[in-house]
C-alpha cells in the first residue's frame, strides 16, 4: 500500500520549487558537420524522394525493402523509460529540487562538440521568472493566443497550446445528430503485418493548412487533399525504408506546418510541410505543390541522425512530427527503449525552418550519466506559449525502462515537464512527476496550456496528463503546482540487484487521478469463473502496493496499474477555454510485469509485440516479461470499466462528470458500453459544446456533450481512431476529420481511412 | 410405428427456416460490408453459421415433427439472438424473434394428418 502518512511537501506552502534554472546568455548556433552520424540513415543520396502533384496516387503499394540499416527485430514502445531518484532520501524535500543533475560543461560533451548553445542546467532550487531569460530574443512573429480567436488546426494537437479547441459552432449539440460523412479517403498505406512488412500504427491528426487537408502516412508519404471533396491535390513519397528499425510497427503521427510570416507570392517554400521517418530523416515539402524544399538540409532532407552520437544503437526515429514554434522547428524523437540497458540520451533539437540548420540542443540527461543510461527523450508532441517564449517538453524516463541500478543518482529532467526557452534552448524550469522512474512512466502527451481562474485569480496554467493517470496543474510561467502536491511514502523493499528506489513520490491532490492509485483492481468474477479461477490466481500471485510498487522476479511479477500504455496517452487533454473545462479520456487496464535474472531470461524468453512480450534490457542484470492478464476467451481479468471520459472544472479542479467511454470488442462482439473501453488517442473540443473523439477499441467515432457527457452521435470507421480529430472550416463550412489507423496495443486492427464529416447542405 | 403421422402445419417451421436464412444473409452482409463494425470478424461468421443452424432446425422440425428438434431449435434461436445482441446485429435479433414466432406457431397450429409408411 502507498502510505500517505506524511504529507511531506504541500508544495506552495512549504516552498516547493520546481527545478528552475538561471537564464544563460544566448550563444550563436553553429553549423554541425553535415553527416557525423552513426549511420542508420540510408535516405541520403540513393533514394531520391518523389513528389507527385495532382496525380491520383492514392494507393502506394510498397516502398523499398532494401534497407540496409538492419535491426530487424522490433521491440518496445517509442520512448524510453524511467527517471531517477530526484530527491535522494527525499523525506524532507520537494518533489524535484535536486541541485546536481544536468550540469553541462560547455567545454565538454556532445553539445560542445557540435557547437550547440546548450544551457547550463544547474538547478538552483528556486523558481525563476521565465520571462527573465527570454526577453532578449523574441521572435518578431505575432504569437498565437492561448484562447483561440479563429479556427486553427495546423498541428498534431490543433494549436500550439494543445487545447484541441475550435471556436467553430456550426456543428453543435442540437444538430450533431445530423452529422454525416461527406467523404473518406484511403491512403493505401496499411499493413496488417501478416507479410514481410511490419504492421502499421497510424496515429496521425490531419492538419488544415494552406487551404488543404494534409496527412502523413505510416509509409512516410504526405498527401494533400481538397478539404471539401477529398480529391488529391498533391502527394509526396519520401521513399523511406519500411522497416521496424526502432518500433515494432511502422508508425506515423502526421506532419507539421510552417509558414513564412510574410509569404512571397511565386517563391518556393514559403509554406512548408515537415515529415519525419523511422530512419531519422526530416523532409521539408513545399505546401503549394508537394515538391521538396531544396534549401532545407540536403535537397530537402535533414539527417537528424547525424546528431546521434552517444550509444547510437538505433536511429532517432521521427514518428511524431516536430513542433513548430515561430521560426523554430523543434524536434523530439523515439527509440527502442526496452532492448538495451544503455541507449541514446534524450535530446531535443531546434532547427531553422528554411534551412534545417541547427539552432540549439537540449540535453535531458546529466552529462555524467549519459553513457551509463540513455533516453529521457521527448517522443510525443510538445506545446508552446509564444508570448512567454517557452516550449514545453514532455520528457520520458531513462534507460532501461524497468531497472535503475545503473542510474541511482538524480536525473531531475526525466519523467517531467520541462520548459525551454524557444530562442536559446535554455531550460527555464522543470517539474518531475516520478523520482527514479523504474516503471516506464514516460510523460506521454503535450501539456495543455490554459488560462484558468482559481479563487478569483487568473493563472497562466498547463495541465499535464500522465501514464499514471495523474493530472498535474502547473503554473506555466514558473512550474509551480497550482493545487497542493503530496510527497507520499512508497514501498522500497525489494531484492533487485543494484536498485535503489526513491522512498517518496509526488502525487497531486487536485484534480483527482483518473484511476485509483492505491487499491488493487479486483479480479472480475465473470472472467475468473470462466477461467476456472486463473484470473484470481494471477492477481493473488502478484505484488501490488500501489502505483509505485517495486518490480520483482517472484510469482506473477508486479501488477502494473495503470498499464504501461496509461492512464492517459498521447492524445492529451482537451480544453474548452470559454468555460474553463478540461476533457480527459483514460484507460483502466492492468498489466503484469515480471523481471527475470539474465540466465533465467535467456531460457524463458519468447517473442514480443507492441507493449507485450519479452524484452531483454541487454546489459542489465534483468530482462522482463510484460503481458495483459486475460482469460482463455480473451476477457480482461479485472473489473470494468476499462476506460472513461470526464470533464473537469479547471476553476476548482473538480470533476463535473465522468462516464465509461466506448465499448470493448473481441472477435466482433461488443461488450456493453457501461463497461467502457481502453482509449488511445484524444479529444477535440468545440465552441458548439461538443467533444469529438475516437480512441476506443470498437472503432467508432463519437460526439459527446461538453456540458453533460451525453453521447450525441457516433459512426463506424475502419479501425480505432487513435489520434486527435481535426476540426476546421473550409469555404464557410465546418468539418470534422478522423484518421482511422488502429493500434495493436488496444486491438489487432489496422486501417488507412481518413473520414470527414459535416452537416448536410 | 403408426401408419399415419400427426403433424402441425408447416407454417411455423417454414417461418423458422425463412428467419434463419434471413439471419444468415444479414450476418453475411455484416461480415462482408466495410464499416459495418464487425467486418471480417469471427463473431459475424459464428452468427452466420448459427443462423443457418436455426434454418436447418426448422427444416428438421418440418420433416420430423420431433419435439427434440423443436427444443434444440429454440436453444439455437436464443443463442443466435444473444450473439447477435453482442454483435449489435439488431436485424438479426429481429429475425430470431420471427423464428421464435415460428416455433410458437409450429406448436399451436392445426394438426395436419399425413400418410405414413405402411409396415
Amino acid at each position: 500500500m502507498i502510505r500517505t502518512t506524511s504529507v511531506i511537501a504541500l508544495t506552495a506552502a512549504l516552498g516547493f520549487a520546481p527545478i528552475a534554472l538561471p537564464a544563460q546568455e544566448e550563444q550563436p548556433a553553429q553549423d554541425l558537420p553535415s553527416d557525423t552520424g552513426s549511420g542508420d540513415a540510408q535516405q541520403d543520396g540513393d533514394q531520391a524522394p518523389s513528389s507527385d502533384a495532382t496525380e491520383d496516387t492514392g494507393i502506394q503499394d510498397s516502398a523499398d525493402d532494401n534497407d540496409t540499416s538492419g535491426q530487424p527485430d522490433a521491440a518496445s514502445d517509442e520512448d524510453d523509460a524511467t527517471t531517477d531518484e530526484a530527491t535522494g532520501d527525499g523525506a524532507d524535500s520537494g518533489s524535484a529540487t535536486s541541485p546536481e543533475a544536468q550540469e553541462t560543461n560547455p567545454d565538454e560533451g556532445s553539445a560542445t562538440e557540435t557547437g550547440t548553445p546548450e544551457a547550463d542546467q544547474a538547478p538552483t532550487g528556486t523558481a525563476t521568472d521565465a520571462s527573465e531569460g527570454t526577453e532578449q530574443a523574441r521572435a518578431p512573429r505575432t504569437p498565437s493566443p492561448i484562447v483561440p480567436t479563429e479556427p486553427t488546426w495546423t498541428g498534431f494537437h490543433g494549436q500550439l497550446s494543445a487545447q484541441k479547441y475550435s471556436p467553430l459552432d456550426q456543428i453543435n449539440a442540437d444538430n450533431v445528430g445530423d452529422l454525416e460523412k461527406v467523404w473518406d479517403y484511403h491512403t493505401g498505406d496499411v499493413s496488417d503485418g501478416s507479410g514481410e512488412r511490419p504492421a502499421t500504427v497510424w496515429s496521425a491528426t490531419p492538419i488544415y493548412a494552406n487551404g488543404l487537408l494534409i496527412i502523413g502516412t505510416p509509409f512516410y508519404r504526405v498527401i494533400a487533399l481538397d478539404p471539401a471533396t477529398g480529391e488529391e491535390v498533391w502527394s509526396f513519397d519520401s521513399q523511406s525504408t519500411l522497416e521496424a528499425l526502432t518500433q515494432p510497427a511502422l508508425k506515423n503521427r502526421g506532419v507539421s506546418y510552417w509558414e513564412a510570416e510574410n509569404p512571397v507570392d511565386g517563391e518556393a517554400c514559403q509554406k512548408i510541410v515537415y515529415l519525419g521517418t523511422m530512419d531519422a530523416q526530416l523532409f521539408a515539402i513545399d505546401a503549394e505543390d508537394g515538391q521538396p524544399c531544396e534549401s532545407f538540409g540536403e535537397n530537402g532532407v535533414l539527417n537528424v541522425n547525424q546528431w546521434n552520437e552517444t550509444e547510437d544503437r538505433w536511429p532517432l526515429s521521427l514518428l511524431q512530427p516536430p513542433t513548430i514554434v515561430g521560426d523554430h522547428v523543434v524536434i523530439g524523437w523515439a527509440g527502442k527503449d526496452w532492448e538495451w540497458e544503455t541507449a541514446p540520451p534524450g535530446t531535443v533539437f531546434s532547427v531553422d525552418p528554411r534551412t534545417g540548420e541547427l539552432e540549439w540542443t537540449v540535453e535531458l540527461l546529466p552529462e555524467d550519466v549519459r553513457e551509463r543510461t540513455g533516453t529521457a527523450n521527448v517522443w510525443t508532441h510538445m506545446s508552446a506559449d509564444e508570448e512567454l517564449g517557452l516550449v514545453y517538453l514532455p520528457v520520458s524516463s531513462p534507460s532501461p525502462n524497468y531497472w535503475g541500478g545503473n542510474r541511482t543518482e538524480d536525473i531531475p529532467l526525466a519523467t517531467s515537464t520541462t520548459a525551454v526557452d524557444v530562442e536559446t534552448g535554455e531550460v527555464v524550469w522543470s517539474y518531475q512527476y516520478v523520482h527514479h522512474d523504474v516503471w516506464d512512466y514516460d510523460t506521454n502527451a503535450a501539456p495543455t496550456l490554459m488560462d484558468i481562474t482559481v479563487d478569483g485569480e487568473e493563472i497562466p496554467a498547463l495541465l499535464q496528463s500522465t501514464k499514471m493517470g495523474t493530472l498535474w496543474a502547473l503554473n506555466r510561467e514558473t512550474g509551480e503546482p497550482i493545487w497542493p502536491v503530496e510527497e507520499i511514502e512508497v514501498p522500497t523493499d525489494q531484492n533487485i540487484e543494484g536498485e535503489e528506489l526513491s522512498p517518496t513520490q509526488p502525487v497531486p491532490t487536485v484534480p483527482e487521478p483518473v484511476v485509483d492509485l492505491e487499491n488493487r483492481p479486483e479480479a472480475w468474477w465473470i472472467a475468473d469463473l470462466l477461467s476456472l479461477g486463473k484470473c484470481s490466481r494471477i492477481f493473488d500471485n502478484a505484488r501490488y502496493e500501489g502505483v509505485f510498487t517495486p518490480l520483482t522476479t517472484e510469482g506473477s511479477g508486479t501488477l502494473v496499474y495503470p498499464a504501461t500504455f496509461g492512464g492517459q496517452q498521447w492524445g492529451g487533454v482537451g480544453y474548452d477555454p470559454e468555460n474553463q473545462i478540461a476533457i480527459v479520456n483514460s484507460s483502466r487496464a492492468v498489466q503484469m510485469l515480471k523481471l527475470y535474472e539474465r540466465e533465467e531470461y535467456d531460457e524463458e524468453a519468447g517473442g514480443s509485440g507492441n507493449e507485450v512480450g519479452f524484452y531483454p534490457q541487454t546489459g542489465s542484470p534483468y530482462g522482463f516479461e510484460l503481458y495483459v492478464p486475460l482469460n482463455w476467451l480473451g476477457m480482461p481479468c479485472w473489473e470494468p470499466p476499462y476506460g472513461d471520459i470526464r470533464a473537469i472544472d479547471m476553476k476548482t479542479g473538480e470533476t463535473l462528470w465522468t462516464r465509461p467511454m466506448g465499448a470493448s470488442q473481441k472477435y466482433g462482439f461488443y461488450m456493453p458500453e457501461s463497461m467502457g473501453s481502453p482509449t488511445i488517442g484524444g479529444p477535440a473540443v468545440t465552441a458548439g459544446g461538443l467533444i469529438f473523439i475516437g480512441a476506443s477499441m470498437d472503432a467508432k467515432v463519437r460526439a459527446y456533450s461538453v456540458e453533460t457527457g451525453e453521447e450525441l452521435w457516433e459512426d463506424n470507421v475502419m479501425a480505432p481512431a487513435v489520434s486527435n480529430p481535426a476540426v476546421f472550416e473550409h469555404e464557410g463550412k465546418q468539418y470534422v476529420a478522423f484518421t482511422a489507423g488502429g493500434n495493436s496495443i488496444i486491438k489487432d486492427q489496422v486501417g488507412d481511412q481518413l473520414a470527414v464529416y459535416a452537416l448536410p447542405d | 410405428m403408426p401408419d399415419r403421422l400427426k403433424r402441425r402445419s408447416p407454417l411455423g417451421s417454414g417461418l423458422i427456416v425463412l428467419a434463419g436464412l434471413a439471419g444468415a444473409a444479414i450476418a453475411l452482409y455484416l461480415f462482408l460490408t466495410p464499416l459495418s463494425g464487425v467486418t471480417g470478424t469471427i463473431g459475424a461468421l459464428i452468427v452466420l453459421a448459427a443462423s443457418l443452424a436455426v434454418a436447418l432446425g426448422g427444416l428438421l422440425m418440418m420433416a420430423t415433427g420431433s419435439a427434440v428438434w423443436r427444443w434444440l431449435t429454440v436453444l439455437g434461436i436464443l443463442g443466435t439472438a444473444l450473439a447477435a445482441f453482442f454483435l449489435h446485429g439488431w436485424w438479426i435479433m429481429l429475425a430470431m424473434l420471427v423464428a421464435l414466432v415460428g416455433v410458437v406457431l409450429a406448436g399451436i397450429g392445426p394438426v395436419r394428418k399425413t400418410q405414413g409408411a405402411t409396415a
